[in-house]
């Protein structure tokens, strides 16, 4: 292979480097130049994480061969703070920083270089030119809001419309929680020195590839991999002979093998693994193993599977059922006589891709003491290493899971994939093997959003109260279990939304098909069942002539409600969060139907207008039916906070440290929602410290506590809560000993801010020499422990009853829509969302994950959309699987209400999944609102639109004639 | 001026374009990433770096790798079989013959090439063939029982 001689500068110095012919530009920033502050997220220019200046011109570094930079300049991220953490950040990096622009942290470079650039081609760049200028980077956390907040800063900045200060000074609290404290990981991420897994390399490291089925279902007849193994640089090749221990994995039933043993179930399954010196040598080795398949017959949707005689995916489950859910209360058929009228409709939900931009990576190795670790950016350590024990059939504290930073999570981190293959092959070949994943391999092997439909009956009295509900929901749950039980569990259990309805049926059920395994996604469930009855409500109240929010008055629940469950809640606060939206969204009451233009509300001071420049081709004022009409709608929900019918637990250790410091050890699991900052604040203010003096330890199964995983909404509400009670365990301890000293009584004591004090005297320290007391005059080390639980029960197996959850939010979203009656695009202009958190600890970090679930709604509602074809995915890179940009997202109005929880000791609740719940049926009523048309299947497509346009009127051309 | 060295290094062979002047520990921890065999003085005054060329043992920091032609060559990281601790090794396992351990691959490795020219040594011959050998940690004197440990023990 030929070589090419580049001479260029890079962050200001020369460099020359030998490379192969065909090295994009990324490989040789990040592989020969260590400059993985670069990120790879797509490998098709489509998303802009690995953005770079070559000669001064923002490029990505993806699509540019690294010949083509022979001679140039380039510059990457890392230069912008002098190639250092420590060294000063630009306006933009600092600006990203106090605005909470960073979450997840794995696309901030390539926004930071492309806002960078906007500025520097035009220092007084508008909002909607910066929108428009930054349309080529994705980021799936955010919404866009405050990366688009924090370039105008920084701007303003620049043009001195604001001084300089407001980048560098975090505005004074002396009570840390309920404060918007700047996110303590933001640096680390705004300057690319963060390092995810596929960043990090360790000395001998290996790269391994994957051999994947072709096939949807098939029996494996053999696997030749004797070429592979001659390939030079090639140390091994695994497939399911190499399992040492039981073969099956996965979160409710053990069904998942390691690599496909027997048979393949999905196109993508892992069928075998090679690792070799170089990426180049283990793919020629994968292209060269040989396997017979013998294809077998396929399934591909709910109804095939459930029919008799389908072909069965997994012999233990010969109906094709993974799980069924069963509500029952009171009788539906008795509430369906009372209404007075009966809706029925059928909804379909499409399977969504999580898309965070980190694909999916990791490194395996066996440390010096036998111990096979793995790095991966998990959401669930505690549990992969369980199943890790199991299939490698070591005692568990011989296996060891660090959680790497994580780039996004979603849900795409908790069921397990690939961590297997990587410590069986650290066994084998006695090296440090490192995977990651294409942007194609991570669409089409990772677990999706379950597709589901739902039909629905709903039965409704005169004055608008619902007599009954039932639900039947079929999903999709593909070729494996993965979550799909507790899917079906949270679907069920939500699904008729926060009403009090007497008479209540649901059945949820998830089938096994060949598609790709669906698993979790942020709302596990309740996004679909809960966007089928917020359409149906809407329904509903149009046939009453009832204002929307009207018919949610009169059933929502209140104080004292029994749940669909038959739980008993005690502190419900829906009415207030239906309030707030109606209020902040200046709603005008009137009969839900189609007012659309009619509407007094439209284009109020909260709304965007549709970016102009370039995007979309300029439309006028509606004209009759041709133009856009625009209209509103709105939606409410309900969640439950932590781990669904089960008992849920986290612990933390914490040690008040010299200079007034403290250390926090906790399992917990950043995946860019800021849980760390949160973390921060609490023991700040339980030990009477500041945030910056905390730090907090990595998630680490052998180093840390158990506290579980990043999902259902608990890392706040549970770990929160057990850092809590671990620094009330420390203080108890320190200050038994500082008033020892003082010779006063404990409770005479107080600590705030880095001091400790005798209440009403004179008497203080600092708390760096409260601590140098406590542990050189009293000989203590103050160390304390904490473990939180939350005493959920399971489901009763016939009528469901029981208590999931002690803490419930609820949440109400009004949508602005403008429809292209043309193209039969639609754009959200403002959405309104009230959510109730419990006691806020962080604003900003709430209205990031508002922002960032809302944007991820309006992608379902929209555009997003999984396709397959007989299990072959079509939609298998950014080109074809259609993301919200910074183009998309209107503006959005977080309402944060604060109904703190009673019964856990900090009274904080959640937003990570809610934000995501009433954003879809809020768009899909709006659009209904807007333009007259009722859809019932997602996402609402442009050729959807014009199809039920075209339908509309038809039958009003229908209705005419036969008036005529 | 660069030349091809052929040679197998625990069992596998290989060949590598290296520098006239590399030394066989750069060769061994820089090119083949094995990192077991430790520096201690860069000066082959410590023992550290003790690898086995052709079964006897030599001080990998003062040995040019060019000289190395066609030598089989051991490390610490080939006595164990697939996860499996030699004799030896298993014998400083059971008998604390390590201590901070940066030692003790050399150890090991002089040793071995002991027990190999002479499979049952006396303690003075243990002694002998361990002088080169520096330790800081055990005092020797588990070391040696170690070694002694190992003799008549099969792999």
């Amino acid at each position: 292979m030929s070589e090419h001689l580049i001479e260029a500068t890079v962050n200001g110095r020369k460099v020359r480097k030998t490379v192969k012919a065909g090295t994009r530009l990324i490989d040789f920033l990040r592989d020969d130049l260590q400059l993985t502050g670069t990120k790879e997220g797509c490998g098709a220019g489509e998303c802009g994480t690995c953005s770079v200046f070559v000669d001064g011109k923002l490029m990505k570094s993806c699509l540019m061969p690294v010949s083509r930079a022979d001679g140039t300049v380039i510059e990457t991220v890392e230069n912008l703070s002098g190639g250092s953490i420590l060294g000063e950040r630009t306006a933009v990096q600092k600006a990203f920083h106090k605005m909470g622009a960073s979450q997840c942290g794995y696309c901030i470079p390539g926004m930071v270089m492309a806002a960078t650039a906007v500025l520097q081609d035009n220092p007084q760049a508008e909002r909607e030119e910066i929108k428009e200028r930054m349309g080529g980077n994705i980021c799936r956390c955010t919404g866009y809001q405050k990366i688009i907040d924090a370039v105008e800063l920084a701007r303003d900045v620049a043009n001195q419309i604001q001084p300089a200060g407001v980048l560098d000074t975090e505005e004074h609290h002396d009570d840390f929680i309920g404060a918007s404290v700047w996110r303590i990981d933001a640096p680390g991420k705004v300057t690319g020195q963060l390092k995810y897994a596929g960043d990090m390399v360790l000395p001998g490291m290996l790269e391994m590839q994957v051999l994947r089925s072709p096939h949807a279902h098939a029996r494996i007849v053999s696997i030749d991999f004797s070429s592979a193994l001659e390939v030079p640089g090639v140390h091994a090749v695994i497939t399911a002979d190499d399992v040492p221990g039981t073969d099956g994995y996965g979160v409710f039933v053990h069904d998942q093998p390691v690599m496909a043993r027997g048979k393949v179930r999905h196109v993508g399954e892992a069928v075998a693994a090679v690792a070799a010196d170089d990426l180049q040598a283990a793919k020629e080795a994968v292209r060269l193993i040989r396997v017979v398949y013998e294809q077998l017959p396929a399934v591909f949707d709910t109804d095939t599977a459930k029919a008799p005689g389908a072909p069965i995916v997994h012999d233990y489950a010969p109906e094709n059922l993974v799980k069924h859910i069963p509500i029952r209360k009171g009788d539906v058929d008795a509430g369906f006589a009372e209404a007075s009228f009966v809706l029925e409709h059928t909804f379909q939900t499409q399977p969504v891709e999580h898309a965070y931009l980190e694909p999916e990576a990791g490194i395996g190795y066996v440390d010096a003491d036998g111990v096979v670790t793995v790095h991966s950016p998990s959401q669930n350590i505690t549990h992969h290493r369980h199943m890790l024990a199991d299939i490698l059939d070591l005692p568990i504290n011989k296996v060891r899971m660090i959680m790497s930073p994580v780039g996004g999570g979603f849900g795409g981190k908790e069921d397990m994939l690939y961590q297997g293959m990587l410590a069986i092959m650290a066994m084998k070949t006695g090296r440090p093997v490192r995977l990651v994943f294409t942007r194609e391999e991570s669409i089409t092997v990772s677990a999706k959003r379950h597709p589901t439909r739902i039909q629905y009956r709903m039965g409704v009295a005169k004055d608008g109260r619902i007599t009954a509900s039932q639900l039947k929901c079929e999903s999709d749950g593909g070729a494996y279990g993965c979550s799909t039980e507790g899917v079906m569990r949270k679907m069920a259990i939500l699904g008729p939304g926060p009403y009090d309805i007497p008479n209540v049926k649901i059945d949820t059920y998830g089938y096994y098909t060949n598609n790709t395994p669906s698993g979790a996604f942020r709302t596990f469930g309740a996004m679909q069942s809960e966007f089928s009855t917020e359409v149906m409500l809407d329904l509903a109240a149009e046939k009453l002539q009832l204002d929307p929010f009207e018919i949610r008055r009169i059933n929502g629940m209140r104080n004292g409600a029994i749940t669909h469950t038959k739980q008993k809640l005690e502190s419900v606060s829906f009415q207030r969060v239906l309030e707030a939206a109606r209020e902040g969204s200046r709603w005008e009451s009137g009969p839900s139907s189609s007012r659309g233009e009619q509407r007094k509300d439209l284009s109020g001071t909260d709304i965007r207008p549709p970016c102009q420049l370039g995007a979309r081709f300029m439309s006028t004022k509606p004209e009759g039916e041709f133009g856009r009409v625009r209209g509103r709608g709105m939606a409410a929900s309900w969640y439950g906070i932590a781990r669904t019918a089960t008992i849920d637990r986290a612990g933390a250790w914490v040690e008040l440290d010299d200079g007034g410091t403290a250390k926090v050890l906790t399992g917990v699991t950043e995946i860019g929602e800021g849980i760390l900052t949160v973390l921060a604040q609490v023991a700040a203010d339980e030990l009477g410290i500041r945030p910056e003096n905390i730090t907090i330890g990595d998630n680490d199964t052998a180093r840390s506590p158990e506290a579980a995983h990043a999902g259902a909404t608990r890392q706040t509400y549970m770990i929160a809560n057990a850092v809590a009670l671990a620094c009330r365990n420390v203080r108890e301890r320190f200050d038994a000993e500082i008033a020892a000293f003082w010779e006063v009584e404990p409770d005479q004591l107080e600590a705030s801010n880095g001091h400790i004090r005798v209440r009403e005297t004179n008497k203080s320290m600092t708390m760096a020499e409260a601590v140098a007391v406590c542990k050189g005059q009293r000989g203590v080390v103050p160390v304390g422990s904490g473990s939180y639980t939350a005493p959920h029960t399971g489901l009763d197996p016939v009528d469901g009853s029981g208590k999931p959850w002690q803490a419930y939010v609820y949440g109400c979203q009004v949508a602005e829509v403008e429809v292209d009656t043309v193209t039969g695009e639609v754009q959200v202009l403002g959405v309104w969302a009230a959510h109730d958190v419990g006691r806020v600890i962080n604003p900003q970090g709430v209205e990031g994950q508002i922002e960032g679930g809302v944007v991820q709604g309006l992608g379902q509602a929209l555009m997003e959309d999984y396709q397959q074809t007989d299990g072959h995915a079509v939609s298998h890179g950014f080109d074809k699987y259609i993301l919200p940009t910074s183009l998309d997202v209107p503006h959005i109005n977080s309402i944060i209400i604060e109904d703190p929880d009673p019964l856990s000791p900090l009274g904080a609740k959640g937003i990570g999944e809610p934000a995501l719940v009433p954003t879809v049926p809020a768009i899909i009523n709006a659009i209904y609102d807007a333009a007259g048309i009722r859809l019932t299947s997602l996402p609402a497509t442009p050729v959807k639109v014009l199809a039920a346009l075209r339908d509309k009127k038809r039958m009003r051309e229908g209705s005419l004639e036969a008036a005529e | 001026m660069k030349q091809i060295i052929s040679a197998t290094i625990n069992g596998t062979s290989c060949q590598d374009a290296i520098d006239d002047n590399l030394l066989l520990i750069d060769y061994l921890r820089k090119n083949k990433t094995l990192t077991g065999t430790k520096s201690g003085c860069d000066g082959g005054e410590c023992g550290a770096c003790t690898v086995l060329v052709n079964g006897q043992p030599r001080l990998s920091c003062i040995t040019l790798a060019a000289t190395c032609q066609n030598a089989e060559i051991e490390t610490i990281e080939g006595e164990s079989n697939n996860g499996r601790l030699s004799a030896l090794q298993r014998a400083f396992h059971e008998n604390l013959g390590t201590q901070c351990g940066f030692c003790t691959p050399g150890m090991i490795m002089a040793a071995s090439g002991l027990l190999r020219d002479n499979p049952n040594p006396n303690d003075g011959e243990i002694r002998a063939a361990l002088a080169g050998n520096l330790c800081r940690c055990t005092g020797y004197v588990k070391i040696i029982k170690s070694v002694r440990a190992a003799i008549g023990t099969s792999s």
